[in-house]
């Protein structure tokens, strides 16, 4: 009978069980991408629609929508939704329609004399102009920011009139009749909810 | 108990094409793009540190851990790049980075600068942003987080893509239906919390005020019948989205009422970026069910024709 040498035997049981640990390792991670991966993506989109609607639902009910804001005690998750998106809440012309507002430059130039200037861009293309619109909504609904922006808003006036003596920011608010209203001959007006004067420091 | 488990699991993780993936990739990168070249000319203006807002007022508003055009502008200024040259860098990176995801090279890593730019750039003028921003960075963080490059891509190209059915195309396609659902659900429903939608005012307001009125709309104010119904359509379609699209019989028209409600919103209130993005949205959510229904629908037309066609010459002979 023929004996098989020892060393050719360790050999072939190395073979073998590196051959076995190299197809469970494939076929755990065929596995992993074909079922766990999957699974996981699966739990990740349900945490995810779970985060949106922690912050959509809440906002429904809550009485300050101006300062509405949800706060979660993880800050991870904080990051998260601020990062993804999912911090979002969804009241447009919710519960209703926010009056127009509009921003006056009131300016004194020794060069130019007195003049007034509307914040708006005539020229521009109605994106850039729905965005100068939302920052004329914070004015009018955050009266906290109103000092600031206005202050904010006189140094871009004196900025580009390099000879502007005096700035005053006015804040008006359009009141639109309602429909039986307007049929009764009544029509939209504005209404000055603020105004701040500016002067330059010689 | 297990049933509903499985129906779950199978609900979002049967697999599907990639391609509605790669539709809303190239979609919303060209959106993207369009919105950048409206911008670009007022960048300044609207972002730079002596904007009509300063940097200084924005940042007090973002969170700590936010990225801000001011901090780029800190990290580049001791190489002599001034804040508005960070402000232009930026903005051309972001270009850079939509014009790939466009074409889907290195569709994940341009995703991702995308989407961290246009965050950097939101958090810097949050007070000049609304609705379309908000709709912009959750595409693009979608466009990151998705299997978007799998489809339609030089990437897919490249690797010889054959379009396969994943569960992970799956997944995310139900992601972005169930975030649509939830913004068209408790947007409806906030409206229907203010008594302006009931009696018609919301609409007469919105389409009065000269920052969205695209034409004279005073005759209204003689129709009331008309604006209350267009406000309670409104209502229904938002609060009725998410049982009247998952169903598949009132699939197809709940899709066309919310194309139609945006193309509303684009016509006569301006607002025709925010519609664009939406309608995007929900084509690549919802679309699907309806080229499908098209498709079919041609295809039988087709048949019909040639049939008659057939008839009509074996008639003649």
């Amino acid at each position: 009978m023929k004996t098989i040498p020892l060393f050719y035997k360790t050999s072939l049981v190395y073979h073998r069980t590196l051959h076995i640990a190299r197809r469970t390792i494939l076929k755990t991670m065929q596995a992993i991408k074909t079922k766990f991966a999957p699974f996981l993506y699966m739990l990740f989109a349900i945490f995810h629609i779970g985060l949106c609607s922690y912050y959509a639902v809440p906002y429904l009910v809550s009485d300050d929508k101006t300062f509405y804001q949800v706060t979660i005690p993880n800050k991870p998750i904080t990051l998260y939704a601020s990062y993804a998106g999912a911090d979002k809440h969804y009241g447009f012309f919710a519960p209703g329609v926010a009056p127009d507002v509009r921003i006056l430059f009131e300016i004194e130039d020794t060069e130019k004399g007195c003049f007034t200037e509307e914040f708006a861009l005539p020229e521009a293309n109605s994106e850039i102009s729905h965005r100068l619109y939302t920052m004329r909504s914070v004015f009018a609904k955050v009266t906290e920011f109103q000092d600031f922006g206005a202050t904010s808003l006189a140094a871009a006036m004196f900025n580009k009139y390099n000879t502007a003596q005096q700035v005053e920011v006015q804040v008006e608010v359009m009141n639109t009749p309602t429909m039986k209203a307007y049929q009764a001959g009544e029509r939209p007006n504005w209404i000055r909810i603020y105004e701040s004067t500016f002067q330059k420091k010689n | 108990m297990k049933p509903l488990t499985n129906s779950i699991i199978q609900f979002f993780t049967a697999p599907s094409s990639p391609k509605p993936l790669g539709f809303f990739r190239i979609a919303v990168a060209a959106f993207a793009l369009i919105q950048a070249f409206l911008l670009g000319s007022y960048l300044v203006e609207l972002y730079g540190n002596y904007g009509y807002i300063q940097w200084m007022l924005t940042d007090a508003f973002a969170h700590e851990y936010m990225p801000r055009l001011s901090w780029f502008a800190d990290k580049l200024f001791p190489f002599g790049i001034t804040p508005d040259g960070t402000l232009y860098l930026l903005f051309g990176a972001y270009i850079f980075c939509l014009f790939n995801l466009l074409l889907g090279w290195n569709t994940r890593w341009m995703a991702l600068g995308a989407w961290l730019i246009h965050l950097t750039f939101i958090k810097s003028s949050s007070l000049t942003t609304y609705g379309v921003e908000a709709f912009t960075h959750i595409a693009l963080f979608y466009c990151f987080l998705f299997p978007t490059g799998k489809a339609f891509s030089i990437d897919s190209w490249i690797r010889g893509g054959t379009n396969q059915a994943t569960p992970f195309a799956t997944t995310s396609i139900r992601i972005l239906q169930l975030h649509l659902c939830i913004v068209y659900f408790t947007g409806g429903i906030g409206k229907a919390l203010g008594p302006t939608w009931w009696d018609g005012e919301a609409i007469w307001t919105a389409l009065m005020q000269p920052q969205f009125m695209q034409m004279d709309m005073t005759w209204m104010s003689e129709y009331i019948l008309l604006a209350q119904i267009l406000c309670w359509g409104t209502l229904i379609v938002e609060i009725g989205y998410p049982f009247f699209i998952y169903y598949p019989k009132t699939r197809n028209l709940m899709l066309v009422s919310i194309v139609g409600l945006h193309l509303g919103i684009a016509i006569f209130l301006g607002l025709s970026l925010f519609a664009s993005l939406m309608i995007i949205l929900n084509i690549s959510a919802f679309g699907g069910s309806l080229a499908q229904s098209l498709k079919n629908a041609t295809i039988q037309l087709f048949k019909k024709g040639s049939a008659i066609g057939t008839t009509k010459a074996l008639a003649t002979t």
